[in-house]
């Protein structure tokens, strides 16, 4: 075998179009860079890398019982390391799983049906269990919001509010993946100083990368959601239920109601059909109002791109407002008006 | 001495091995094999890297090591590597490396 290990270029895509169809997978048009390893000038593997994670390879049949995978993981592990990340991840398919814990991967989820996830650390999931498990209050009742707050809202404030009244300890993620308007530093912060001397029994966390990020749920963060919202989903959820909320005991996860984006609501939806499998109840709230508008993180943002301080100050909460008037907080409602995206 | 970034050697070719070692968070070395001759070779090469380990003073660290069908020699010489690397990067970053003496 005289394997060649190199980028893929125009040139390649409908081999790699054909193999993908092969292994019945979509092309992934997240993937930032795609290596493909060939034997004599032909094709033989494939795969790509979209941030920690590796997707979307695939190997010909001809050459399985050859080193080509292990040779095409080793140079994309090679390339998720090399940007800095110190944990690399593996989106694949469950046929796929045993090749891959071969070539040096651990299984982070791996009963969903379509997908599995598993991860170059082999203590990297537990090793932030661990870390978890010592918020653990006794109790009869802990809940959970997952929120990426982009930024903090009077909203966000009011299903912290209702959930914190509705059971003994409340665990707040808020997402870490710094992939929004607003930094993961900066959200996190903005909650923070919302709920500090509010709550007597609120517990803030950072996601990490194990609740809806870039691994496990890559679809929130692409601007258009396309189908494999579900599979995506479904990963997020039964990671949660199976490994995340044994550790913190949980009972319930609250969510509001989500009328604008179909993306989130098809990640409610799985939840409510899932996690109850799990014996987490998914207690769903309606959206404050402001006058007829539901109030949205994404509202905000387009007010800020507007420069409209004034009807910000009706949406969110004292904290969010001093940060949206200040000179960053300016200089983010700029990029927002250059941009426009999802988030 | 003590770990307080990773490191990494080796490759995915046929007779290497790949050896990553990071910092443990429980003070206690930890070794994750996996290798095509884990049943006739496993404790052996665990043996190896463990010897290594010790042999450098290295008491805390979550080894993970992915097995081409490496001798004994390449075993010894990616281990060696990965902990010199670590140390460096270590170094790079402000650490000490070693313990914190009241």
């Amino acid at each position: 075998m005289d394997w060649e290990i190199r980028r893929l270029e125009e040139t390649d895509e409908a081999d790699y179009l054909t193999l993908l169809t092969r292994s019945k997978l979509q092309r992934d048009s997240s993937l930032t860079v795609i290596w493909g390893i060939f034997d004599n000038g032909q094709l033989a593997g494939a795969g790509g890398v979209s941030g920690n994670t590796i997707r979307g390879v695939c190997i010909h049949p001809k050459f399985s019982g050859t080193n080509a995978l292990g040779l095409l993981v080793g140079r994309l592990r090679d390339t998720v390391l090399q940007t800095g990340h110190d944990n690399v991840f593996v989106f694949t398919s469950p046929q796929s799983a045993e090749s891959f814990e071969r070539t040096g991967f651990y299984p982070v989820q791996t009963r969903c049906g379509a997908a599995v996830l598993l991860e170059s650390r082999p203590d990297g999931l537990s090793s932030y269990l661990k870390k978890l498990a010592g918020f653990k209050h006794l109790g009869n009742s802990a809940g959970v919001i997952v929120m990426n707050a982009n930024p903090f809202s009077l909203g966000h404030l009011h299903l912290v509010t209702y959930a914190a009244a509705h059971c003994e300890h409340l665990h707040i993620f808020v997402l870490s993946e710094d992939r929004s308007t607003f930094p993961a530093a900066v959200r996190h912060r903005l909650v923070a100083e919302s709920v500090a001397g509010r709550f007597e029994n609120v517990i803030l966390h950072k996601s990490g990368p194990y609740i809806i990020s870039n691994s496990t749920f890559p679809t929130y963060f692409l601007k258009n959601g396309d189908a494999s919202v579900n599979v995506h989903a479904e990963m997020d959820l039964r990671l949660f239920g199976q490994h995340i909320a044994p550790a913190l005991g949980i009972t319930h996860r609250f969510v509001g109601e989500e009328p604008y984006c179909p993306t989130t609501r098809a990640y409610n939806d799985a939840m409510k059909a899932i996690l109850p499998e799990y014996g987490i109840a998914v207690v769903e709230i309606p959206r404050l109002h402001s006058g007829n508008t539901a109030i949205s993180a994404s509202e905000v943002r387009r007010l800020m791109a507007e420069g409209k301080s004034d009807e910000l100050k009706t949406l969110v909460p004292e904290s969010t407002y001093r940060y949206l008037v200040s000179p960053e907080g300016r200089e983010l409602a700029q990029k927002i008006a250059l941009n426009n995206s999802r988030h | 001495m003590k770990l307080v970034a990773s490191g990494l050697a080796g490759t995915m070719e046929s007779s290497d091995i790949c050896i990553d070692v990071r910092p443990s968070d429980d003070n206690q070395i930890h070794i994750y094999l996996k290798s095509p001759v884990e049943k006739q070779y496993g404790a052996h090469i665990r043996s190896i890297i463990q010897t290594v380990l010790e042999r450098q003073g290295v008491a805390s660290v979550v080894v993970s090591a992915v097995d081409r069908g490496a001798l004994d020699c390449t075993i010894i010489a990616r281990t060696e590597t990965a902990l010199q690397r670590a140390i460096e990067k270590g170094r790079a970053s402000g650490g000490d490396n070693h313990e914190q003496t009241a």
